[in-house]
């Protein structure tokens, strides 16, 4: 059996959980924590993966990352290099997709430190980055890590816009989700149900994880 | 060292609920201790005063650093301002350790040489290790205030820090903040709106009522003399009538209530000025029946029957409608002594010296 789609699915996951991780904390905090303006479109615009079907995101990424496209022609015009049907397409895709659910669990758990804990802290002299590393991330952790795991999982399963900026293409494109469809396409039922159970264990193990955090003190 | 503080600031929820807070008193080393009723502004006040909050105009200086200033486009940030702020709930991180939790504000984490002076100043060896929901309320308090002292603060800020504890450990804290006062010469600016800890508490009460200070002075000046029927109320004189003056004489006055009442001399009261007077419910006599009275309280006797009896444990709370419908409070055994009940009918007398003349109308 070929190995690639698994491989290239947690390679993909993980890179996007990364930058989930990075990106998704900061935007969290801003929406928890500042009073700026553009913070309510901010906050609806970063929701609107998870309502959108992942085909119609992945069409304006299209728009956006493609030859043609707003960023796209830019990249492509300096560097003759194109984002568009490669594994890095397949990262951010996912890094999209999954991002807001990473957004609305890291923003409950910040808004659910107490505030008087950053005040204090300020007044005992720590600068708001130093008061975030030492008070207000180890006190949000599991609701963070939650958000994080369920990201991951999000983005292993991604499929809709996946296949519309990063393609299908074997050993290159094709994750886990692309493979199945493939397998199951071309009448390779035996591979597309092994791939289908390995996807289960793993989001098996995911949800468990999750629990697991949220119910340990 | 020395506090000024003299801000104005509105705050604006929705449209409709406006708040404005508008604050100016000084303080050298002592205990300033902000009394009122919750959400008169005082606790905006502290959060000012530590930079958490902005004031829309004034300044706040402590000796000779400017901390705020409005003309002087000042502002600095509360971690430069050197301020020790014990928070209503302590804000004690739960996920650091009693020890890590006083080390927080120290620039190096290996000073043991203060860890150990606030570790016996405040009582607490053996609780290093332990998480502040390990603690009791009294040993959270005194953690937060080690926290806050041990990075040796300008001025000591303290939100309601008698709310949230039980009797005993209140006695105690009081102990421990006269310590404080006794070792470290800081101002100390304190939050209550409990009477009991304003007087007991204070050398200057600033009294603070719908953003703005009603009146500054010593607790006794206050609880004795409020200049209005607000600040009269708030410091439990709850015997309030309105009078007009009938007579001016040298030492003392006449005023037409209900009935006539004598009281101190006022300077420059005239005949026919409308004024409040009041009593303390501690200050109004009870006379018991076939004794002769002495010259101090044969003056302003009237009768009234008892409505209600409230007993306060150490104290008893009468109610009598009469003349004058009072409220009295008298120590449990002067009570039993007089072996009052309900329905009875007593003299009572309202001493001239107690009698507290307020001017507005």
């Amino acid at each position: 059996m070929d190995c690639s789609p698994l491989i290239l699915s947690l390679w993909v996951s993980t890179l996007a959980t990364s930058i989930i991780a990075l990106l998704g904390t900061l935007i969290a905090y801003l929406l928890a924590r500042k009073r700026f303006f553009g913070r309510t479109m901010l906050d609806a615009f970063t929701t609107l993966p998870m309502i959108l079907p992942p085909t119609v995101t992945g069409y304006y990424l299209i728009i956006l990352l493609g030859k043609n496209g707003i960023i796209g022609n830019h990249i492509y015009k300096l560097t003759g290099w194109s984002v568009m049907f490669t594994w890095q397409a397949a990262v951010i895709a996912a890094t999209v997709v999954a991002i807001p659910i990473m957004i609305k669990s890291a923003k409950a758990a910040i808004e659910s430190v107490d505030i008087e804990y950053e005040k204090a802290a300020f007044t005992l002299g720590k600068s708001e980055t130093e008061t975030f590393f030492l008070v207000t991330l180890p006190l949000a952790k599991k609701g963070l890590i939650a958000g994080l795991v369920l990201s991951f999982a999000r983005a292993l399963g991604e499929f809709g816009a996946t296949i519309m900026v990063a393609g299908n293409i074997p050993g290159k494109t094709s994750t886990m989700p692309l493979a199945i469809y493939s397998a199951f396409q071309s009448g390779e039922d035996q591979l597309a149900t092994t791939l289908v159970i390995i996807l289960t264990v793993i989001s098996i193990v995911v949800i468990y994880i999750t629990t697991r955090i949220s119910r340990t003190d | 060292m020395e506090l000024q503080v003299s801000i104005s600031k509105k705050l604006t929820s929705g449209n409709s609920n406006e708040f404005s807070l508008d604050a100016e008193f000084k303080c050298r080393n002592e205990m300033i201790v902000l009394f009122g009723p919750t959400g008169a502004g005082k606790t905006l006040t502290l959060d000012c005063i530590a930079g958490l909050e902005n004031p829309d105009a004034g300044y706040i200086r402590v000796n000779n650093t400017v901390y705020f200033d409005s003309e002087k486009n000042i502002n600095i940030s509360p971690q430069k301002r050197k301020v020790g702020y014990l928070f209503q709930n302590y804000a004690l991180f739960p996920h650091l350790t009693v020890e890590e939790n006083i080390m927080f504000g120290m620039r190096s984490r290996n000073n043991i040489k203060e860890l150990e002076k606030m570790l016996n100043l405040f009582e607490i060896h053996g609780l290093e290790r332990r998480y502040p929901s390990q603690l009791s309320g009294g040993q959270r308090q005194r953690v937060a205030l080690a926290r806050a002292l041990i990075t040796q603060p300008q001025i000591l800020l303290l939100d309601e820090p008698f709310s949230a504890i039980d009797h005993i450990t209140r006695v105690r804290l009081r102990r421990d903040l006269k310590k404080i006062r006794q070792m470290i010469e800081i101002p100390i600016v304190l939050i209550t709106h409990n009477p009991v800890e304003a007087y007991t508490m204070a050398d200057t009460l600033v009294v603070y009522r719908h953003g703005g200070i009603e009146q500054i002075g010593s607790p006794k000046e206050i609880f004795t003399k409020p200049k209005s029927m607000n600040v009269a109320r708030l410091v439990g004189m709850n015997n309030i009538f309105k009078g007009n003056v009938l007579d001016t004489r040298e030492d003392e006055i006449v005023i037409q209530s209900q009935e006539k009442i004598t009281a101190p001399g006022v300077p420059d009261l005239k005949i026919g000025e409308d004024v409040t007077w009041c009593i303390r419910p501690d200050h109004v006599m009870v006379l018991r029946e076939g004794r002769s009275l002495g010259k101090a309280v044969a003056e302003n006797i009237f009768s009234g029957k008892i409505t209600e009896i409230v007993s306060k444990g150490a104290t008893y709370l009468l109610f009598i409608d009469g003349d004058f419908n009072l409220e009295i409070e008298m120590p449990a055994h002067v009570f039993e002594r007089l072996c009052l009940e309900a329905g009875r009918t007593i003299k009572v007398s309202l001493k001239k010296s107690a009698i507290h003349i307020i001017r507005e109308c």
